[in-house]
C-alpha cells in the first residue's frame, strides 16, 4: 500500500474514488465533520485488496477498512455504526432507541443486499467483472421496487427518509449504489420515490460528490457559482 | 425499416407533479418513446423527445439552467419552447431557427403531468376535466410501474377478485361467504349469503388509458382515478389517484391502505395466467 499510516493516531480510511461503499463512509466523515485521512487502494486495476498486505488489515479482501487510533474496522455498514456511536453526540445519526436500532439495522442488511445487485451489475458493465448480469439486474430493480415502496408509504405518513423524517446512518448505507444503478443498467425511471430520495440527499448539508453521483446541478456558470434549485447562483 | 415510435394522439399522464421538483430533470417512456420532462425555475413542466437536435445526446443527462435545458456534450442551451438559444463554444451568435428540440404539448392537472403531441386536436385539458366531476378533491395515492400490458391492466381491472381496503373494513371482512356479483357491464356487487348488497364499485372509462373506479360501502364513497400510461407492450406505468367524500376523518390513514391495496393490485395483475 503505497502510504500505510506511519502514526496510529487519527482516522484513516482505506479507499477507492469509484467504490459507493468506501463513498458512503466519506459521505458519513462529510456529514458529521471529522478530520481524516484517505489512503487509496488500488481496487482496480490492482486488486490490491486481495494482496497479502491488505489481507492482514482484512481477511474478507474488501474495502472500505477504518482505522481509527489503531482500531481496525472493515465492513462499510460497521463503520457508519461505529462513527455514529463514537462521534455523533446529537445521535441523530443512529438515536439510542432499541426498536428505531432495529429498523436501521434491518436497512443496513438492506444495503449489503443493493450491493449484491446493483454494485455487482456496476462492476459487470464498468469494469468486465464476469458474472451473471441479468441475475444480478432482476435483483436489483426487485430491490428498487422494495426501496420505492417503502419510500412512497413513507411519504404518506410524513416521514421523507428510510426510518424517520430526517436521514439516518440506514439512508447513508442504502444510498450510493441506487445512485449509481443506471451504470449497471438498472434504470431509475420506474421508481419516482427513490429519486425524489435522491435529491433529497443532494440538498443536505456537507453532502459530497463522487464520479456518478453529480449535484443536483452539476455545473457552474461562468462566474464559477453553482445554480442551485431556482435556477440561481449560490457559490 | 424501424420506425420511429410516435405518441398516441392523447393526452398520456406520466407522473404526479409532486415528483418533478423545479430544475429536476426524468426520463419518461410512452409507447416505447422516450421522452425527458423538466422544469424550469418558473416551475412550468416540459416535455421533448430526448435527444439533443445537435448530436443525439440524451437531453436527460444535462442540467436545467434557469428557464432552459443544458445538453450535456455541448452544453448548448434549449428555451421552453425547445428553441436553441445559446451556444458556448460561438457565445456572440445567434443560433439558427432550425436548432429545436422536438417538444411536446405538456399540462398539469389533478396533480399528473399530461403529455400529447402538438398536432393534438383536443389541445384544451378541459376536454378531459369536463369528465371528471370537479366537486371531487382528488389527491395522488402513488406512481408505481407494472409488468402487465396496458389492455390486460384494462381488462383485468374490472374483475379484480378483490375490492379496496376501505370496502375491505372489519366488519365485511369479517363476513366468510361474500360474493362478488356482475350486475352490469360494468357495475360489481360484493353480496353475502343472503343477497343483500354489502358494497358495490362501478368503472366508468374517461378516455383509453383513463377510468374512474367509484367504490362504495357502508354509506361512504371513494373515487379513485387511474391514468395508465403504456411504457411497452409487457410494461405499465398506474398513476394512482383518490378522492374520498371528504378528506377530513383520518386522510393519512386512508391514502397509506389505498397505497398497500394498489401494491396487492399490482401482484394480481403481475400473476401469469
Amino acid at each position: 500500500m503505497s502510504s500505510k499510516p506511519n502514526t496510529q493516531k487519527g482516522l484513516y480510511l482505506y479507499d477507492y474514488i469509484l467504490s459507493g461503499n468506501c463513498y458512503k463512509v466519506r459521505l458519513f466523515l462529510s456529514f458529521l465533520q471529522l478530520d481524516h485521512e484517505l489512503i487509496p487502494i488500488d481496487f482496480f486495476p490492482g486488486f490490491e485488496h486481495k494482496q497479502t498486505e491488505f489481507l492482514e488489515l482484512n481477511p474478507l479482501g474488501q474495502i472500505p477498512v477504518l482505522m481509527d487510533d489503531g482500531f481496525v474496522l472493515p465492513d462499510a455498514q460497521a463503520i457508519l455504526v461505529y462513527l455514529a456511536a463514537k462521534y455523533d453526540s446529537t445521535e441523530a445519526w443512529y438515536p439510542k432507541d432499541p426498536k428505531l436500532q432495529g429498523r436501521i439495522t434491518q436497512w443496513l442488511a438492506f444495503a449489503d443486499s443493493i450491493t449484491g445487485s446493483c454494485s455487482a451489475a456496476r462492476l459487470h458493465d464498468k469494469l468486465g467483472f464476469k458474472l451473471n448480469i441479468e441475475q444480478a439486474r432482476k435483483k436489483g430493480h426487485q430491490n428498487l421496487r422494495l426501496l420505492d415502496d417503502h419510500l412512497v408509504e413513507n411519504k404518506i405518513v410524513g416521514k421523507d427518509w428510510l426510518v424517520l423524517n430526517r436521514p439516518t446512518i440506514a439512508d447513508i448505507a442504502c444510498f450510493p449504489y441506487v445512485a449509481l444503478a443506471e451504470e449497471g443498467g438498472i434504470s431509475l425511471n420506474d421508481y419516482p420515490a427513490a429519486r425524489s430520495w435522491i435529491n433529497r440527499f443532494k440538498k443536505l448539508p456537507q453532502f459530497i460528490v463522487m464520479p456518478g453521483i453529480p449535484p443536483l446541478h452539476g455545473m457552474k456558470n461562468n462566474e464559477g457559482k453553482f445554480f442551485n434549485q431556482e435556477g440561481l447562483c449560490f457559490s | 425499416m424501424i420506425q420511429k415510435p410516435v405518441l398516441p394522439k392523447n393526452w398520456v399522464a406520466v407522473g404526479f407533479s409532486q415528483d418533478l421538483e423545479k430544475g429536476q430533470i426524468n426520463i419518461v417512456i410512452i409507447e416505447e418513446l422516450e421522452l425527458v420532462i423538466w422544469r424550469d425555475h418558473k416551475g412550468q413542466a416540459h416535455a421533448w423527445d430526448n435527444r439533443c437536435p445537435h448530436r443525439g445526446t440524451r437531453l436527460s443527462l444535462g442540467f436545467v439552467r434557469g428557464n432552459q435545458l443544458a445538453c450535456l456534450y455541448h452544453g448548448w442551451q434549449f428555451g421552453g419552447d425547445g428553441q436553441c438559444v445559446y451556444t458556448p463554444s460561438i457565445p456572440d451568435s445567434t443560433p439558427p431557427k432550425s436548432l429545436k428540440a422536438h417538444t411536446h404539448r405538456c399540462v398539469e392537472f389533478l396533480g399528473l403531468i399530461w403529455v400529447a403531441p402538438l398536432d393534438f386536436e383536443h389541445k384544451d385539458i378541459r376536454g378531459l376535466e369536463s369528465h371528471v366531476r370537479d366537486s371531487m378533491d382528488f389527491q395522488p395515492v402513488r406512481s408505481m410501474i407494472i409488468y402487465c400490458s396496458a389492455e390486460n391492466i384494462f381488462n383485468r381491472l374490472a374483475s379484480i377478485p378483490f375490492p379496496p381496503s376501505r370496502i375491505m373494513s372489519r366488519r365485511l371482512r369479517s363476513i366468510s361467504n361474500m360474493r362478488l356479483i356482475r350486475e352490469t357491464e360494468s357495475v360489481f356487487l360484493w353480496e353475502d349469503d343472503e343477497n343483500r348488497t354489502l358494497a358495490s364499485y362501478q368503472f366508468r372509462e374517461i378516455q383509453p388509458d383513463f377510468v374512474e373506479f367509484n367504490c362504495e360501502s357502508e354509506g361512504t364513497a371513494d373515487v379513485l382515478l387511474f391514468a395508465l400510461q403504456k411504457i411497452d407492450s409487457q410494461k405499465t406505468a398506474l398513476h394512482l389517484l383518490l378522492a374520498p367524500e371528504n378528506w377530513s376523518s383520518d386522510p393519512i390513514s386512508l391514502k397509506l391502505a389505498y397505497a398497500q391495496w394498489s401494491k396487492k393490485l399490482r401482484n394480481q395483475l403481475e400473476q401469469v395466467f
